[in-house]
């Protein structure tokens, strides 16, 4: 079964007879639970299975055999869910202790479009609190562990679906990005991980974090299924009124017609200010050395200047908790989530809301301070509406570099997966973790990692490419070109 | 440059509703003011006449037509939503008492 | 000598100004939630049919973690129509706030409102004062802003208990100028801002289910003054004549409190009808940080022109405009007519009962009957003309009657009471007054012996009246209805009444 790496080859796979939905989908249970990862908060296997079971039933009696892949392009492939989004009757933690009893009554809608194209869904996949990390280090149900590295951590927010695609617990994984939480433990993992434009996925049932900027993104072991998750996922949905009514191209196609000689007069732009000290020298020259390679094809390889670059991360983290303040107001065991005993004997409300809301980790109750200060009264202009301008002249940063290249390279961090332990302590080291993903959030641009190499120790590197607004296109065209030089998926 | 020090800390974690131990206390006093440090280097960037960037997408809000979807049900005819309460009483939210 | 709020010395002798302004929440009366696709009204008529508790609540109402806000259309075209009919600005671009404070009833910990850019602004409407609303009064209209309700709790003993049905049913907030100087003007004013949303069609009206629901900012000043008084809010008042009680009381409270020596605390009290009273909600300094900020859930609504004006040539006939038509087109008094287009049904049903043949002859009756008598019972009752007994076709046939003196008023205002309690089709009008006895006496002949009988038996008052004690024809006239148990035609009575005294 390790050599099924892609939805073609599991459907040509499905289509010759040797496998089906149910064998597929009960295989990766039994990975899973013999697993020592702890990627998973929750299962649904007899959800997952009855699935299966009907999927099954319509390849072996409906179809004669086959399936229309044209109506269900996701037929009978097993996913994991990030723990942040929604799904009708399977519990829903967020990864927080305040949740740890909380089964949703609705699905959200990017899992409803993946079901209803044949996806099955097996779990619940660990992350960091409310999505509120880098390592994987911040859940309540334990760290998730890096899938070759026992000492060293996933990346976050999205740790265990990069651990679990990696250690193929599922052929692919949903994540969610903020700030790099689905490109951080993608390049720390070595699968593939990519951030849609925001607005392109709807993000009802998607526990916000900072809803201006939080977008759900596949985390999967090839470029092409990315491009596949993605455009099943793409479109307008009445329940957001942030995702945004653009056509949704055949990305899937692009990917199948990409070959390396489409490098040929790609104009690839290199920010200055990515290329820093601090860099770990392993990622540096793995990236260096596919940019050479993409020259070598015929790219056209051009520096650009992102000037604000270095107020990314204050801007993201003066905006995003600023965010994540108000979004997780409304925990406050009233109406769901979990109501410690004590809660009940509390002397008046403000008491009982002190009382279940103490419960939220650290990190999250870090942010909800720092959030709850930039928007209190006489602070508001100096923190979050100052933070709010330097973003738009970040925006204004890619609109002007865009005007000379397709899409832009860099590293997806600075180093390859540090070790557990490593960054806990000092918040503001681990926040600078996501100084080269934070950028391309806050201008809303679509964005992804592709593996491109290891370091000596055998932790991958990836290389973070992103585009224009609503130009997935050449994103996946580009990732696939990176994908093909860099010998990955064929 | 403000003054991070634990009473702001814990007039802040008031208004945020935030139970907090004396040690959460001291510990967010220090890193808090140690990111609120870092985010000062915001100060020198000139903003002026910049129009904020307060959403993730442009363009006009869309409006949804007026119409009524039916409501979840429980097999007893009850609503769904009190499926998640942590307690309820007479089909309603059940809260310490808010008054008297 | 004390000294004031301004630091000036009190004297006893000032006189002082009350300065009101006041903000009104009307929920709009759209079929779904203003977020939500839930049902958010009650009923369509008005009534009272209470829902199933948390009947009306989605994940959306109750804030699920994952939820997101979808904007109603329909609530965004009333908002206007409110802001086009009180003569607002609309803002082409608006946008949506989140105003946080932490309530169980408040199900985000939020409530999306508006905060810089609202939907409407500066605008006003006129108020009517004086007996007979002969002066206007123009007052200031700050701004119309969009925002979601709360639901309800309920406090039992022991424990509260949070029903969300009413969570996210839409609502304007209008924002009065501080314009406002007595409890009557405020009182003018509520009832005009309503006639105009219950005209709009826009709000259901039904006060005791808090449809339109009002808060006073109240403060006082030395006459001449200029700068504004420490003011308190009086929140949540919901009725007219409550409203008016409240800010005399509160006035006066205030008058006393500075005369005292003493400073206004700026506050928010709470109304007691029972004891007729404000008392202390919660102090200023323990008011809340509400941390407006834009909701990134929410685009901002980018309006265009065109959409205004379709919006504004759709406007049904406002109650100022409509009075004015009343008054030219059935000749009734402007004040009548006020009266009337002060509730969207009682006008209407004005209409429908004079829109018979000859209708306009009758209409000054009719208008009597409906404000007089039908409006006591209605009032009393506390129910809407059209959720009654009463039939347009009644007060048609009632005023005929009396215009061609079948039935005295005195009579009419009897059969409203029975057609009240019983109701009933057009032949109940003249049922009842056969029934009831109280068809007018109009033979001449069978009142003559009875005016004289009481001209005899009351020589003193004969004589008095003979020697220029002209008041005293009341005395006969009450004698004679008296005698003829309030069947005689009052005018005939009274000519006969003269004759007979001239003569004997």
């Amino acid at each position: 079964m390790q050599e099924l790496k892609t939805i073609r080859q599991i459907h040509d796979a499905f289509d010759s007879g040797v496998l089906t939905p149910s064998d597929l989908t009960r295989n990766y249970f039994e990975t899973i639970k013999s697993s020592q990862h702890n990627a998973w908060i929750t299962l649904c296997e007899r959800r997952a299975l009855q699935q299966a079971e009907e999927l099954t039933n319509d390849l072996t009696y409906k179809h004669g055999g086959k399936v229309p892949r044209s109506a269900l392009p996701l037929f009978g492939i097993p996913l994991g869910i990030k723990d942040v989004l929604t799904i009708d009757g399977v519990r829903t933690t967020c990864a927080s202790k305040m949740l740890d009893n909380y089964v949703p009554p609705y699905t959200a809608t990017a899992v409803v479009k993946l079901e209803a194209a044949g996806a099955i869904s097996l779990g619940k996949l660990n992350m960091d609190e409310f999505a509120m990390g880098s390592s994987n280090e911040n859940s309540a149900y334990g760290t998730v562990l890096h899938p070759t590295h026992s000492d060293r951590v996933p990346g976050g927010s999205s740790g265990g679906s990069g651990t679990a695609v990696a250690a193929d617990h599922c052929l692919a994984a949903l994540g969610t990005d903020t700030g790099g939480s689905i490109r951080l433990p993608a390049s720390f993992c070595g699968i593939v991980g990519m951030k849609p434009t925001y607005g392109r996925i709807s993000r009802y049932g998607q526990i916000a974090f900072a809803s201006s900027l939080d977008q759900i993104g596949p985390m999967t072991k090839s470029v092409e299924d990315a491009a596949l998750l993605c455009q099943v996922m793409a479109g307008v949905d009445a329940k957001d009124s942030t995702s945004a009514e653009i056509e949704v191209d055949n990305w899937q196609q692009t990917v199948l017609e990409t070959r390396v000689s489409d490098a040929k007069g790609l104009r690839v732009g290199v920010p200055q200010e990515y290329f820093i000290d601090g860099i770990d020298v392993e990622v540096r020259n793995a990236i260096e050395g596919m940019i050479q390679k993409l020259k070598d094809q015929g790219a056209e390889i051009v520096p650009v200047s992102l000037p604000h670059t270095q107020y990314a991360v204050s801007t993201y983290y003066v905006i995003a908790v600023s965010e994540a303040s108000s979004n997780l107001s409304r925990y406050d065991g009233v109406r769901f989530g979990v109501r410690p005993p004590e809660a009940m004997q509390a002397a008046n409300l403000l008491d009982f809301y002190k009382k279940v809301r103490g419960n939220f980790g650290a990190e999250v109750k870090r942010r909800i301070i720092l959030g709850t200060f930039a928007l209190s009264s006489g602070f508001y202009d100096a923190y979050y509406r100052k933070a709010a301008q330097v973003r738009r002249l970040m925006r204004t940063d890619f609109e002007n570099a865009f005007q000379k290249v397709d899409v832009m390279v860099s590293p997806v961090a600075p180093t390859t997966a540090f070790k557990l332990g490593e960054k806990s302590k000092d918040p503001l080291t681990m926040y600078l973790t996501d100084i080269f993903t934070i950028p391309a959030s806050m201008a809303g641009l679509p964005a992804m990692s592709v593996p491109v190499g290891n370091d000596h120790q055998g932790l991958s590197i990836g290389m973070h490419l992103f585009a224009p607004r609503f130009n997935e296109t050449v994103l996946f065209k580009a990732g696939r070109i990176v994908e093909l030089l860099a010998g990955g998926a064929k | 440059m403000i003054d991070v020090n634990e009473t702001l800390i814990q007039k802040v974690a008031d208004l945020a509703r935030l139970e907090l131990s004396e040690a959460e206390i001291r510990e967010y006093a220090s890193s808090i003011g140690g990111i609120l440090k870092h985010v000062e280097q915001l100060n020198s960037v000139s903003t002026e006449g910049v129009e904020p960037m307060y959403y993730g997408i442009d363009g006009s809000l869309r409006l949804r037509e007026d119409l009524v979807q039916p409501m979840a049900v429980k097999e007893d005819g009850k609503p769904r939503i009190l499926e998640t309460a942590p307690e309820s009483i007479h089909d309603g939210f059940k809260v310490p008492p808010m008054i008297g | 000598m004390s000294i004031d709020y301004l630091g000036q010395p009190v004297n006893y002798d000032t006189e002082f100004e009350t300065v009101i302004g006041l903000e009104v929440h009307v929920q709009l009366a759209t079929d779904s939630k203003i977020f939500s696709p839930a049902k958010s009204r009650l009923s369509q008529d008005g009534s009272v049919a209470e829902e199933a508790t948390n009947a009306n609540t989605t994940e959306i109402c109750a804030g699920h973690p994952g939820t997101l806000p979808a904007l109603n259309e329909t609530a965004v075209e009333y908002a206007i129509r409110a802001g086009l009919a009180t003569n607002c600005q609309i803002n082409l671009r608006c946008i949506f706030a989140r105003k946080h404070y932490f309530y169980a009833d408040l199900p985000k910990g939020y409530q999306i409102s508006q905060f810089d850019l609202p939907l409407c602004v500066n605008g006003f409407l006129n108020i009517e004062l004086g007996a007979e609303g002969e002066t206007t009064k123009r007052i200031g209209i700050t701004r119309i802003h969009m925002e979601e309700d709360a639901g309800k709790s309920v406090h039992e003993y022991g424990y509260s208990l949070i029903n969300l049905n009413r969570a996210g049913t839409p609502l304007v907030e209008v924002v009065s100028e501080p314009d406002l100087r007595n409890p009557e003007e405020a009182g003018a004013y509520l009832r005009k801002l309503y006639a105009i949303v219950t005209a709009l069609g826009i709000c259901d009206g039904n006060l005791q289910e808090g449809n339109f629901r009002c808060d006073a900012n109240v403060s006082v000043r030395p006459k001449g003054s200029t700068r504004l008084g420490t003011r308190t809010e009086i929140k949540n008042v919901n009725s007219f004549r409550f409203v008016e009680k409240a800010i005399e009381y509160e006035a006066e409270r205030q008058r006393q409190v500075i005369l005292s020596g003493d400073r206004i605390v700026q506050e928010t009290r709470l109304y007691d009808a029972q004891k007729n009273q404000t008392y202390t909600m919660r102090a200023k300094e323990e008011a809340e940080d509400y941390r407006y900020f834009p909701d990134p859930d929410l685009p901002p609504l980018v309006l265009d022109s065109e959409y205004i004006e379709s919006i504004r040539n759709s406007l049904p006939e406002l109650p100022d405009d409509m009075r004015d038509r009343f008054v030219k087109e059935y000749g009734i008094t402007r004040y009548d007519a006020g009266v009337l287009v002060s509730q969207k049904s009682m006008a209407r049903f004005f209409e429908e009962s004079v829109s018979v043949e000859g209708g306009v002859s009758l209409a000054k009756t009719v208008a009597n009957l409906l404000i007089g008598e039908a409006a006591r019972l209605l009032n009393e009752g506390g129910i809407d003309i059209r959720a009654s007994r009463f039939k347009p076709e009644h007060f048609t046939e009632l005023a005929k009657l009396i215009s061609d003196k079948t039935i005295s008023v005195t009579a009419a205002k009897q059969v409203i009471g029975i057609l009240w309690s019983e109701g009933g089709t057009i032949t109940a009008v003249l049922e009842i007054v056969e029934r009831e006895g109280l068809k007018q006496v109009n033979d001449l002949s069978s009142l003559e012996p009875i005016i004289a009988k009481i001209i005899l038996d009351n020589p003193k008052q004969a004589e008095e009246f003979r020697a220029g004690k002209d008041k005293l024809i009341g005395f006969f006239v009450g004698q004679a209805m008296k005698a003829t148990q309030g069947k005689a035609n009052p005018a005939m009575l009274q000519e006969l009444v003269l004759k007979k005294l001239k003569e004997q």
